[in-house]
């Protein structure tokens, strides 16, 4: 049976957890035999099943339950199934109440509905003088309308509606305002979100309201009827003001609108369940994820005083997902204030006057980190009509806050350690400066801003500049301190491989196994971050990002201010863009009897074969092999033999020197000294290293693979070795030396190139599922390690050296040295000294999972890929002369 | 169900036969980095699953293991919990993971022995949607066959191999992404 790469994967998979019958076993075994991209994979997969059930079994031990943990549950069940018992008795009876009761509250909520909103014809008949009144505090009479309103007897809820307050001024000789007052209480009708809010601009109070609300519209006031809505306002009342009312208002229901009231008129106080809706829609809106069914019960924890003064109310998430989030809500809109997840949200609020702008605001401190139980606080603040909270972004305290507020500029915020119950020290100042929010120590910045690259960040008080965007400083506190950004060189195209260079590039700062990790500043920023190593983490640490304009830029830091001027990192608005890419040609596809084409470069020999464009289809697909002529695929297919046999081989005459075969019997080698057998069932062998010197002497290494693991095989011993930490590389030779790679036991991620066995270079890489080391090998008497993309020869970075953005596939085709590399946006290959210009947009390398299938294969004299030219993808074959 | 002395023995015996396996099935299938509190919530589901199991006791007609029985019970129990309060992911959020790199006294043994890797395997897992996060978890925590995993699930043996696949490359390519701004506990 001949499997498809597909097929066997599936097998593979299955493999994982069951027993594949004889014939898939061996259809499966017959495949990985001739696919190393597949038994790669087997390895990967095999790899991640091991890791998977090593780490969750630690993460969810097995263990006993106490005996008194069982008694306490036990007394638990059985009380909660009494009580479940009881419950269910009365449970048809009480869905029968609360339908009843349901139907009550709909009706006493209509009625409410109607008295409140909709106006009536006074009793006793038409009145002849004032024409309109709603509000209760406002004294007026009315008349009845020439269409009386009809009160609909149902009317569906409107998730997504926002909220919108109308204000209507009106006063008695006006003669316009019955018809506008009609008019504004149909809309109220039809749209229960609108709430008309009316006033007798006659009385002097509701007159200096009205001159408030006019003083912020530019539009000349034309007299009574005034109406507000949003930003629009309008004097005077026709057919034309009202279809547009009429718009304003359906816009302001859809979009929302800021209150035009806001500031100028007291708003009015929503209960819980008014709450309860737009916090759901605030928090649908965001988390459109977010389970339908879920609930945001809310409680309201509003201070007098945020109340009386801001107009705010607070409300907190008693239960289920969102539990312990708090919001404010002000004017209608829904503001998320602090981080709940894993701690109690909102601990402590004060309303204070921090900018001394006579626009008070409200201080909070928060808890959160289900880990790391720790602290912190923000500001919620109205400027010209809109609000915002802003956190206090570099500052975290383990533990609890409470705020201590001496008057209405200064407020400390007291520290309570975790585990303590009362505060220690007296409290940290509260500061807002920098458009931040500073707190403790943090209120002695300075905003440091760099033109160059388009960023700002805060630095300690007092450092003094050090160079071109660069600053030092020191204070007794904190120690000396400094940072500097500096450009990545342009061709360094890749945000983590820079990084890595960045990394690597002074040992002595970084230390001796610093980490690197990617992730994100903010939405749109991507940032890859150097931790130094634990021993050494007085020294330096890096964050590289691109600034607007897309250029990566390295920002080194001391490490006790890494966190205030990463955590203070803002870019500024409208930096350069990057620049639109001019949309690409339709590519030029040949037709079929130009496609293809062989010809010679070095001493390499490429056919090349146009498959498809490369708007059509790409070779990470599965099904583009069937794009491929089957007579193409047949010459990969005879050096994929010539692969095999080769190998057997090339090991036999290695190992032969040394008095030592290879045999192969059906699916399986063996090894043997002589006639001693050393080794059999073994599954797989791989290439043996090979140290002849004068005298024909020497040492080989090769590791061979049965049932029980991997056993590296030399003249004089056979040791078991460990492929996952050895990056699934073999041992080389440079010179009479054994060359190995392997992760240090200081991180994962720093790798150590050891000669017999001791380390003689470390290399820091980002490590990501897919093994960043590529290949190990010998080259000139020396040795060669494939990290990510970088090439290091002997402990030199040739990518550094050569300028190439990425360098990758290093092999020995006939003997001599071949890679692939990118320097100026285009591929080209690099063999026995020479470049050989291909140019290449693209060649397939190095891909996880599926597209894995399509990487680079290699044969001691050839290797055959998919790449990109020119808008058309291309299967090429490469063979050396 | 009337409570009555027979069945509240067999409940007795099913409890303490099967705590710990219903709890480190709780556990495992709450713990997914949102819950607030694991414990509680996990001692709460236990309780569930085995009321749960206490009313349905009767109807239990041994075409199943009693282990599969009640983990199929367990199983829901939890998934019912889990829709109630979907998994919110804690925010990637540098400013958060600067502080606990950078924070003193946090445990640098800790961090050290836990190696990042560990941690984002399982952030990768939390990540999963709930069905494949939970084939992952009852194959390699509570180390059940794809036939038993099917029959707690209710769906068919192909299904669960094809949602094992599916989670496996996911982890894979998550791994890769490795959102390593996760919270170092």
């Amino acid at each position: 049976m001949n499997l498809s790469h597909r097929q066997a994967q599936k097998l593979l998979q299955k493999s994982l957890q069951a027993q594949l019958d004889a014939a898939e076993s061996e259809a499966l075994a017959d495949h990985l035999e001739q696919c190393d991209a597949c038994a790669q994979y087997q390895a990967a997969a095999r790899a991640l099943d091991r890791r998977l059930a090593e780490s969750l079994t630690e993460r969810w031990p097995e263990r006993r339950a106490a005996p008194d943990r069982i008694d306490r549950s036990l007394a638990s069940i059985h009380s909660r199934m009494r009580r479940e018992s009881m419950v269910r008795k009365f449970s048809s009876a009480a869905r029968f109440a609360g339908a009843v009761a349901m139907l009550v509250v709909l009706v006493a909520g209509l009625a409410w509905f109607s008295r409140s909103f909709i106006p009536r014809p006074a009793a006793g008949g038409p009145s002849t003088a004032t024409p309109y009144a709603l509000l209760p505090q406002v004294e007026a009479t009315y008349t009845p309308y020439e269409s009386a309103p009809v009160v609909q007897a149902t009317f569906t809820p409107y998730p997504g509606w926002k909220d919108v307050n109308i204000y209507f001024f009106w006063g008695a000789n006006c003669p316009e305002c019955g018809a506008a007052g009609a008019f504004l209480d149909r809309l109220a009708e039809q749209y229960p979100v609108v709430h008309v809010r009316s006033f007798d601009a006659d009385q002097p109070e509701n007159a200096a309201l009205l001159e408030k609300m006019l003083a912020s519209r530019p539009a000349e006031y034309t007299g009574l009827p005034a109406i507000f809505i949003g930003p629009d306002y309008w004097s005077g009342y026709n057919d034309a003001a009202a279809q547009q009312i009429g718009q304003a208002m359906t816009n302001c229901i859809s979009n929302g609108c800021p209150d035009a009231g806001q500031g100028i008129l007291p708003v009015e106080r929503i209960g819980v369940d008014r709450a309860e809706s737009l916090v759901r829609e605030w928090i649908f809106a965001n988390n459109p994820d977010m389970n339908p069914e879920a609930a945001f019960p809310l409680v309201e924890i509003t201070p007098d005083e945020a109340w009386e003064r801001l107009g705010a109310q607070v409300f907190k998430v008693k239960g289920g997902v969102k539990m312990y989030e708090s919001f404010v809500i002000y004017a209608g809109q829904v503001y998320p204030i602090g981080i709940a997840f894993g701690g109690m949200g909102v601990s402590d609020m004060a309303v204070i006057d921090l900018d001394a702008n006579g626009q008070p605001e409200l201080f909070y401190t928060y808890s959160f980190g289900s880990g790391v139980h720790q602290s912190s606080a923000g500001i919620f603040f109205v400027e010209n009509g809109t609000a915002q909270a802003v956190e206090a972004a570099g500052y975290r305290f383990l533990g609890d806050l409470a705020i201590e507020k001496q008057d209405d500029q200064t407020v400390f915020v007291l520290e309570i350690p975790a585990g303590q119950s009362s505060p220690e020290g007296t409290g940290q100042p509260v500061q807002l400066a920098h458009g931040r929010l500073l707190i403790g120590s943090e209120a002695a910045v300075d905003e440091y801003a760099s033109e160059r690259f388009g960023v700002s960040f805060l630095v300690p008080a007092g450092w003094q500049p050090d160079g071109e965007d660069a600053m030092r400083g020191g204070t007794v506190s904190d120690g000396d301190g400094f940072f500097s950004v500096t450009p990545v060189d342009s061709w360094a195209g890749d945000l983590y491989r820079a990084c890595e260079w960045e990394a690597n590039s002074s040992p002595a700062l970084y230390g001796s196994a610093p980490q690197i990790q990617p992730g994100q500043l903010d939405e749109e920023h991507e940032i890859c971050l150097i931790q130094p190593s634990f021993e050494l983490d007085g020294a330096q640490t890096g964050a590289v990002f691109r600034t607007a304009d897309g250029s990566l830029v390295v920002l080194r830091t001391s490490p006790a201010h890494f966190q205030l001027i990463l955590g203070s990192l803002r870019f500024f608005d409208g930096g350069a863009a990057a620049e639109p890419q001019e949309p690409a040609a339709p590519p030029a596809f040949p037709p079929a009897e130009e496609r293809l084409v062989t010809f010679s470069l070095g001493e390499l020999t490429l056919t090349e074969y146009a498959a498809a464009p490369e708007d059509a289809d790409a070779p990470t697909h599965m099904e583009f092999n069937q794009r491929i002529p089957d007579e193409i695929f047949a010459a990969r297919d005879a050096w994929r033999d010539v692969q095999l046999e080769q190998q057997l081989e090339s090991n036999n005459q290695i190992l032969a020197v040394y008095g030592y075969r290879l045999e192969k019997t059906g699916d399986q080698f063996a090894l043997y000294q002589g006639e001693r057998l050393v080794m059999d069932g073994l599954q797989h062998v791989y290439p043996a290293a090979n140290y002849l010197n004068e005298s024909g002497g020497g040492d080989f290494a090769l590791i061979v693979e049965n049932q029980q693991g991997q056993w590296l095989a030399r003249k004089d011993s056979l040791t078991e070795w460990d492929p996952m930490l050895h990056h699934y590389t073999r041992p080389i030779f440079a010179g009479e030396r054994l060359i190995t790679v392997e992760s240090s036991p200081e991180g994962a991620g720093t790798l150590l190139v050891r000669q017999d066995g001791e380390t003689i270079f470390r290399y820091v890489s980002f490590f990501g599922v897919v093994d960043p080391v590529k290949r190990l090998d010998s080259w000139d008497g020396g040795w060669l390690l494939e990290v990510n993309g970088t090439l290091i020869h002997n402990g030199e970075n040739l990518n550094l050296k050569e300028g190439y953005s990425e360098a990758f596939n290093f092999t020995m085709l006939n003997g001599k040295p071949f890679y692939f590399f990118t320097r100026d946006g285009k591929i080209n290959a690099w063999y026995g000294g020479k470049i050989l210009p291909m140019q290449y947009d693209e060649v397939v390398h190095d891909k996880c999972c599926e597209p894995a299938i399509f990487n680079i294969e290699n044969s001691p004299d050839s290797l055959w890929f998919y790449a990109k030219r020119d808008g058309v993808w291309h299967f090429v074959g490469a063979a050396a002369d | 169900m009337q409570m009555n002395e027979s069945s509240a023995f067999a409940i007795d015996e099913l409890v303490r036969s099967h705590y710990a396996l219903v709890e480190r099935l709780a556990l495992s299938i709450l713990d997914d980095g949102s819950s607030p509190d694991l414990q509680d919530e996990a001692e709460d589901a236990v309780q569930e699953t085995f009321i749960a199991a206490a009313n349905a006791l009767e109807g239990f007609r041994k075409e199943a293991s009693l282990k599969t029985w009640l983990v199929t019970i367990a199983v829901n129990t939890c998934r019912a919990r889990l829709r109630r309060r979907k998994a919110r992911r804690a925010l990637a959020n540098t400013l958060l993971a600067l502080q606990r790199v950078f924070m003193p006294g946090e445990g640098l043994e800790q961090r050290v022995e836990r190696s990042e890797r560990e941690m984002q395997l399982w952030n990768a897992v939390d990540e999963l949607d709930e069905k494949h996060r939970l084939v992952i978890i009852l194959r390699y925590v509570h180390e059940f066959s794809a036939g038993e995993i099917a029959q707690v699930l209710e769906i068919t043996e192909g299904t669960v191999h094809s949602r094992l696949h599916y989670a496996r490359r996911k982890l894979a390519d998550r791994l890769r992404r490795s959102a390593v701004f996760e919270e170092v506990q």
